[in-house]
């Protein structure tokens, strides 16, 4: 029993980093950068 | 020049001190029911403040009167300032006094007073920056204000209780009324403040900003709080409020669109909101001073001043404002 429930554990450990591996790895992912910036002159941005 | 200030609380005193150091005004009578506070704040200002205790002069012998009361306190102040035909200027806080004082409108073109509603940080510096949004866009189509933060103890219990009232934003033609302490959202606001949980609230930014900008289809405000603050918001507060609260923000959303292309211009501004709102209220009331502010009724700031000038001279009391820049990059 103990086991079995270290290998279902280990499965759904390798399964999560895989799923985490590949959507970092996906094509086409959209990641904002960029932030707050202060404005310093008004009128003319 | 004379200067009467009504409230000497967290925004009360520090617009006293503010008029006072840009020399706007000669004299400054400062009038409040507390007597430790006008203790206080004449130890701090100086021999060119005169302070008023209850019961008040009837005559409120000023060239601008700034209501800076507590929530319940501001309407017959405004009413009073309006009969004596007094340029007046309202921080405003509470949603209900601030469309009974807008409804004043009537009687402040008839005596031909000039009435500046909403002077604080949120309802005041938010209009300002959506009507500054607005200038970076040929259709404006929905507003979105968010706060963070409260300043003294009077705004402190308006934020307590706006998570227990129904909150009213406008959208396409009519009032759209919501539980306030509903309708989460993660909003990111200027450092230090940054990510927060927002809900709706009984906010008066929409009365306001609807009230200038009639045109745009929706207008909403939104309000950072915690879950301990929605659980106690029906209740009455449980601790004393803080003589002043830390460092608040806020946010404002302009959503619409310039030649033909969908555009979002957030700007926000972090710092502590008593601080702000006096900057903004001791601002307004020296553009009223120096005539820069031609008026003979009822308006709001976002209506009255060029919002980039009124902007840059905030600058130069260092309330920095910011614009999110999120540039895309696929990876």
């Amino acid at each position: 029993m103990n086991i079995l429930r270290r290998a279902l554990a280990a499965i759904m450990t390798a399964a999560a980093v895989a799923g985490a591996l590949s959507f970092q790895k996906e094509p086409g992912v959209e990641k904002r950068t960029g932030g707050w910036k202060k404005i310093s002159n008004f009128g003319n941005e | 020049m004379r200067a009467l200030v009504i409230g000497a609380g967290a925004v009360g005193a520090k617009v006293a001190q503010q008029l006072l150091s840009s020399n706007a005004v000669d004299k400054i009578v400062l009038r409040d029911t507390s007597p430790e506070k006008l203790v206080l704040a004449s130890k701090n200002l100086g021999s060119r403040v005169e302070v008023e205790h209850f019961p008040f002069s009837q005559n409120m012998d000023a060239d601008v009167v700034v209501v800076a009361s507590p929530r319940g306190t501001q309407l017959e102040a405004v009413k009073k300032a309006i009969t004596l035909r007094r340029p007046t200027v309202v921080v405003s806080d509470g949603l209900s006094e601030t469309v009974s004082v807008l409804n004043l409108g009537k009687e402040a073109s008839e005596f031909g007073v000039p009435v500046v509603v909403g002077t604080g940080f949120a309802p005041g510096l938010s209009c300002v920056l959506a009507a500054y949004g607005k200038t970076f866009l040929e259709e404006t189509e929905e507003i979105h204000v968010s706060k963070m933060g409260t300043g003294g103890p009077a705004c402190a219990l308006v934020h307590h209780r706006s998570l227990s009232r129904m909150s009213y934003g406008w959208r396409e033609d009519k009032w759209d009324k919501r539980l306030g302490g509903s309708g989460r959202e993660l909003l990111w606001f200027p450092e230090p403040v940054g990510p927060q949980d927002c809900y709706h609230a009984a906010l008066s930014d929409p009365m306001l900003l609807h009230n200038a900008f009639p045109e745009v289809l929706r207008i909403s405000a939104k309000m950072a709080a915690t879950r301990r603050d929605r659980l106690t918001a029906f209740f009455p507060m449980l601790t004393p409020p803080h003589n002043e609260g830390g460092i608040g923000a806020i946010r404002v959303e302009v959503r619409g669109s310039k030649s033909g292309v969908q555009e979002n211009i957030v700007l926000g501004v972090s710092e502590h909101p008593a601080l702000a709102a006096a900057s903004v209220t001791a601002l307004t009331a020296e553009y009223l001073l120096k005539h820069k502010i031609k008026l003979n009724h009822m308006s709001t700031l976002a209506l009255l001043v060029e919002p980039a000038e009124f902007l840059s001279d905030l600058a130069a009391r260092s309330i920095v404002v910011e614009i999110f820049e999120g540039d895309k990059t696929t990876v």
